[in-house]
Order: C-alpha cells, then structure tokens, then sequence
C-alpha cells in the first residue's frame, strides 16, 4: 500500500474516531500504554543462480546490509473506546527507508460482550505454525520467515475492516469482519468477508472454529485443538474453497520453452488440511510435527511440465525469448508452496538452566521432491530488555526441487532486539 | 534402701508404660486427625481466600531473573495470569478453564491452546501459580501422621493425579494445624519415584482473617536443586467478569 493510502486511511480512522467520542473527553483521561522493540540487524545473504532465477540480483536481495526495524505499538483506552496502532520501520545501510502502518483501529464496545470496530488490524484463526490454512487471508509470502515465529505474526501488516464480536458465553464468540472494495482502503484486493464462529468444547479440553469467508476463492472450514494430558497438543486445520489458487502451465508443443497460463479451474472444490501435534518435555524442550495438504498444489505431471519449461529456458541468460519466459515462470511460481504434500517440524531446546538461551531449529519439507527449507536460530536473552540471536537458513535438495529453484537463499543474520 | 529398689523399678515401670500410653493415644488421636475428609478442601480455601479474588506474584529465577505476573482467579477453576514486566513479557496472558489453557502473546492477535505443562520461569510452571486448588487437580490417595512439631499436628497427605490438567503424578504434601496449613509439597512425575520439585509454602500473614503463605520456594531437583521464589502480595476480592474469561477476550486485557 502506498504511502498516501496510508495517511488516507489514518486521517479516515482519526475521523471517525472523533465523530464518535464524547466532546468532554480530553488526551489526558485516555488510558494509554506505548510498548515496541528496536532490532537492529546484520544479514549476509548469498543469493544465488539457479535454474528458475538466472541472475540473483533479479529477486532483489542485497549480499551484506545491516536493517534496523524499529516497531512501536500503542493502546489507549477511555470508556467503552479503545485504540489500538502498530508501526513498523525500516532503514537499511542502503538509505532505502519503509514505514508500514500495519494496525490502526478503534474498538467501540456495546457492553461488555459486544465489540464494534473500524480501522486496520490483524485476525488470525488456527494453531498451526508451519504453514496455517485457517489464516484464509494472509498471503504467506508477506511473512517474513526470518524472524522468529511469535515476531513473524506481529510484525506484518493487516488489512483495513469493519469488524463486529460478540462474546455469547465464556465458551462460544461470534465474529464477522468485512474487508470492502473501496479504492481507497481495499489494499488492491476484491470484497472480502469473514464469519466466525468459536466453541470451547466443554469436557474435551479442545476449541474448535467454524469459519465462513467471501474472497476470490470463497469457501469454509473449520478448526479443532486438542490437549491431551500435559504435554501434549493436537490440532487440525482444513479449509475448502470454490476455484483453484495456482494457474496450470501448459508447454508448447513446439518446445520453444513458451507456455500458455489455463487459470485454475473455478468451478472444483479444494481443500487446504494442516495436522499438527506438539509435545513439551518436562525440561522444557517444544516439539512440533506438522503435516500440510494443499490441493491447489501441482501434481506431478503439473511438475514435470513445469521442470521441462525451466529447463528449456535455462540459457535465459543469453536469450531473449528464454529471459522472458523464465520471468513469466517466476511470476507464476510465486508462491509459497507449489506441491501438494508437506511436513513442517519444529524443536525449541533451552540449553541454559535459567531458559535464557534457546537454540530453535525449523524445517519445511516437500515430500513429492525430497527438496525443503531450513532455518537454525539461537537467541540470547542478556537482561530483561536485551535480545542476541544468530539465524541460519538454507535449501535442500536437487537443483530443480521446488525448495532449491526458489529460494536459492543461504543467509546469516546476527541481530540485537532492544525492547522498551 | 534395699527394700526401696523394687518400689522405684516399679515406678519406673509405671512411668514408662504411663508416657509410652500417652505417646500412643497422642498418636492414635493425630492419626485420627489425618484422616479428616476434608484436608484438602481446608487447604485450598487457605490458598484461596474467596470465590473471586486477585493478586500479584512476583517470580524471581536462580539467575535473578524476575517476572511480575497478575492473577486473576474466579471459582476454583477459571484463572487469568497477564505479565505485567519484565517488557520482553509484558501483556503476554494466560487462561485457564478448568482444563483448558490458552495463551496470548501481544501483538500476534492470536490465542493459542497449551499444554499445562509450560513454564513461567525458572522452577515455576504455569499451573503453579494459577492452579490455586489442589483438589482441581489431585485427590487424596492416603494420608499419615507425623510427629507434632510444637503441640501442632503434622499430616502427610499423598495426592493423586485426578484431571487432565495435573501437571504432576503425585503430590506428598505436608499439612500442620487444625485448619490445615500447606507447609512442604513434593511433586513427582509419573513414574511416581523421579521427584521433580520441592515447593515450600512460607512467609505466613495474616490476610482476609486467617493465615495464608505469601511466599512459594521451588526448588528444582532436575537443575540442581536450584531454587525460584515466588512471592505473593497485593491481595484484593474483586468480581472479573465472566467474558473475561473467554479466549476471544484475551486481547481486550488491560
């Protein structure tokens, strides 16, 4: 979203926030509390070729830089009003500065039951952490996956919504949240829309949610976790929608490496399943195992259709024709999985007796090409506000594994967080 | 003198058989005691004064590491745990209902379900410090009598896991007094042998009329018997209101 949307969209809020107050309600009265975090961070990033991206400056990663990311958060409440905001910078060595707003909005509550909102803010449904279909509108590639995985749900920006949440019982809510198609707040996406609703299933020790939404690919789902004992957790995520996600590529017969884009079909149903389980040793290592269906994934003759146009076009370094049919590829292929069958596993492992020092290592395994990602951090905590941390990631697998075409990204990133 | 002697054995004799009778009946009659139903219900309403209630818990890490929590509690099974520092912390909140638990990190606008087992810092687990009632959690699998300490009876009770919410296997929790102190609990893990923690109730103050510990010592036998203090302060009766209480209002906490 561009900058002057954003103002746009603030100078909207603020607006509405004062048609709604009370004229006698001064700054002063406001309950207010203002909290954030300051990273600053070193990243060495070794963007390389390979046979989707001939040319690493093309994906538009920097080698060395160092970013500080500053992210403010501010809550205010006065009666029955509440105002909540996040801003999130970024200023890298290249002078290249970013400002998100990525919430803004204002909660009006009816009673203590009934909450009306407006403004920009983030929802989130499900439990999963590897990849979380029940998040129906967030497009994963705006996470950044090297943060750690409570900082990649918070520092990301939401979307602008009417909102409205009733909480029936202390076991069941009700939600509805409406995205509209108004220029100047849609954030260049159609007319969406959410229903909620959220159940503690008494006696079961589990929750569950029944989610209706209206997006370009409208559908439902639902969403089911589950203590057992105590350490372990099951939980399940499967969401069915009308119309396929990707495109098919179609190659031509002439084998020039030029294809033809057969978007998805609208009229099938596809399913998006996450299964995870988590288990906490009494020590206080995390475990996580996860395993992800997506239907909208390329099957393999998709696949094999798709490796023989990347290798077609494998000299787009010195021909024109091949350089825009390997960019048109990558655009089709941009997304964050590709394949139908996953595996996500996760382990946190405190390796200091006061729990201050934990080493987390995640991966996300395709299981069609035996290709995946790999992230190792290890965090420090150095007093109450002070945080050092090393992360690592890279790829596996064969040169043309889903993992190994994309990202083709092995960087370090030593950081310091502040928090204030 | 000679004639004396056997007077003064028989005396003696007397005198042995009168205290070891004495001894016995006091015995017998602190057995007695030990096998009073409702032990555990006395020590739960003295580690919770009220229906409603809140305070503020202070716990301090072998590395001198604190985290200032606030605690809510409703009933014996629905609990409200927010941190209020250190400000890597602050505002992350816990729920729990009866054997459900939930927790919510600020900022992630998401309240995810978690196993009971988690920890807060250092020694001290999340149903540590919110699961205010044992009898929630553990019944009373046999009972003993220990020597009096200064004319009080002493209790052993042995807990066994009752809910799924039981952190531990089995509890051996001291009790001193007619209303039925917590002094010393041992918490085991489930092979029932491994001990896990020794959690020593102290700090006794009078509040809301009776005397109640401020003060939990954990002692961590699997770190070395490294100690976390848990200190309780800032007693108040309040009514937290029932939507409070729901994982849907987690983010809305002051």
């Amino acid at each position: 979203m561009s900058h002057k949307r954003a103002n746009r969209l603030v100078l909207l809020v603020i607006f509405f926030c004062y048609l709604l107050m009370p004229f006698s309600v001064s700054a002063e009265e406001w309950d207010m509390s203002v909290d954030g975090h300051a990273e600053y961070r070193f990243e060495n990033n070794q963007p390389r070729q390979t046979p989707l991206i001939f040319s690493p400056t093309i994906i538009g990663v920097e080698e060395s830089q160092t970013v500080l990311t500053p992210v403010l958060a501010i809550q205010a409440y006065k009666e029955a009003f509440s105002v909540f905001g996040q801003i999130r910078g970024e200023h890298d060595g290249e002078q290249k500065d970013r400002l998100e707003l990525d919430e803004f909005f204002i909660e009006y509550a009816l009673n203590s039951r009934h909450f009306l909102s407006v403004g920009r803010r983030t929802i989130i449904h499900g439990q999963s952490l590897g990849i979380n279909p029940a998040d129906v509108f967030l497009n994963r590639l705006d996470v950044d996956a090297t943060k750690s995985v409570n900082r990649q749900r918070i520092e990301i920006q939401g979307q602008n919504m009417l909102g409205w949440e009733m909480l029936v019982n202390s076991q069941l809510s009700l939600s509805g949240y409406w995205m509209p198609d108004i220029k100047a707040v849609s954030q260049d996406r159609p007319d969406r829309a959410l229903l909620a609703v959220s159940y503690v299933l008494p006696g079961m020790n589990a929750d569950t949610n029944f989610l209706i939404f209206d997006d370009e690919q409208p559908g439902a789902g639902g969403t089911f976790s589950k203590s057992i004992g105590q350490s372990t957790l099951f939980y399940v995520e499967a969401i069915f929608h009308q119309g396929r996600k990707l495109d098919a590529l179609i190659p031509e017969q002439n084998g020039s490496g030029s294809f033809l884009i057969k978007e998805g079909d609208k009229s099938k149903i596809f399913n998006r399943t996450s299964i995870g389980i988590s288990y906490i040793f009494s020590s206080n290592i995390v475990t996580n195992f996860e395993y992800y269906h997506d239907d909208n994934g390329y099957g393999e003759r998709e696949w094999d259709d798709i490796q023989s146009l990347i290798y077609a076009n494998r000299d787009a370094a010195t021909n024109r024709v091949s350089h825009r049919n390997q960019l048109s590829l990558n655009k089709q292929l941009r997304h964050f999985t590709l394949r139908r069958d996953y595996g996500f596993s996760r382990i946190e492992v405190p390796i200091s007796k006061q729990q201050n020092r934990k080493v987390e290592i995640a991966i996300l395994h395709n299981f069609h090409d035996n290709s995946g990602v790999f992230n190792t951090r290890l965090e420090q905590e150095f007093s109450e506000t002070f945080t050092a941390g090393l992360y690592l990631s890279d790829s596996y697998g064969g040169s043309l594994g889903e993992f190994e075409l994309r990202s083709g990204l092995p960087s370090a990133h030593l950081y310091l967080v502040k928090t204030f | 003198m000679m004639l004396l002697k056997p007077f003064f054995s028989s005396l003696t004799l007397f005198a042995v058989l009168f205290v070891s009778f004495i001894f016995i009946a006091n015995s017998s009659l602190a057995m007695a005691n030990c096998a009073e139903p409702n032990l555990l219900e006395k020590v739960d309403a003295i580690r919770g004064p009220a229906e409603s209630f809140q305070f503020q818990v202070k716990i301090t890490d072998p590395n001198g590491s604190n985290a200032t929590l606030s605690v809510r509690i409703k009933g014996q099974a629905k609990n409200l745990i927010r941190y209020i520092a250190p400000p890597r912390s602050k505002g992350r909140t816990l729920l729990f209902v009866n054997d459900n638990m939930w927790v919510y990190i600020p900022g992630s606008r998401q309240v995810l379900r978690i196993s009971p087992g988690q920890r807060i810092l250092g020694g001290a687990a999340s149903a540590d410090i919110a699961r205010i009632a044992f009898g929630l959690d553990y019944q009373v699998i046999d009972t003993e009598a220990l020597p009096d300490n200064l004319g009080e009876r002493r209790c052993l009770l042995r807990l066994g896991r009752y809910s799924d919410a039981a952190i531990y296997d089995t509890i051996e929790l001291i009790i001193a007094g007619e209303e039925a102190r917590p002094i010393e609990a041992v918490f085991f893990a489930s092979s029932g042998k491994r001990k896990l923690k020794t959690a020593y109730y102290e700090g006794y103050q009078s509040l809301f009329e009776q005397n109640r510990p401020t003060i939990l010592r954990i002692v961590d036998h699997l770190n070395d018997d490294e100690e976390t203090i848990v200190e309780y302060s800032n007693y108040q009766l309040t009514a937290t209101p029932d939507a409070w209480f729901n994982p849907a209002y987690l983010k809305r906490l002051k």
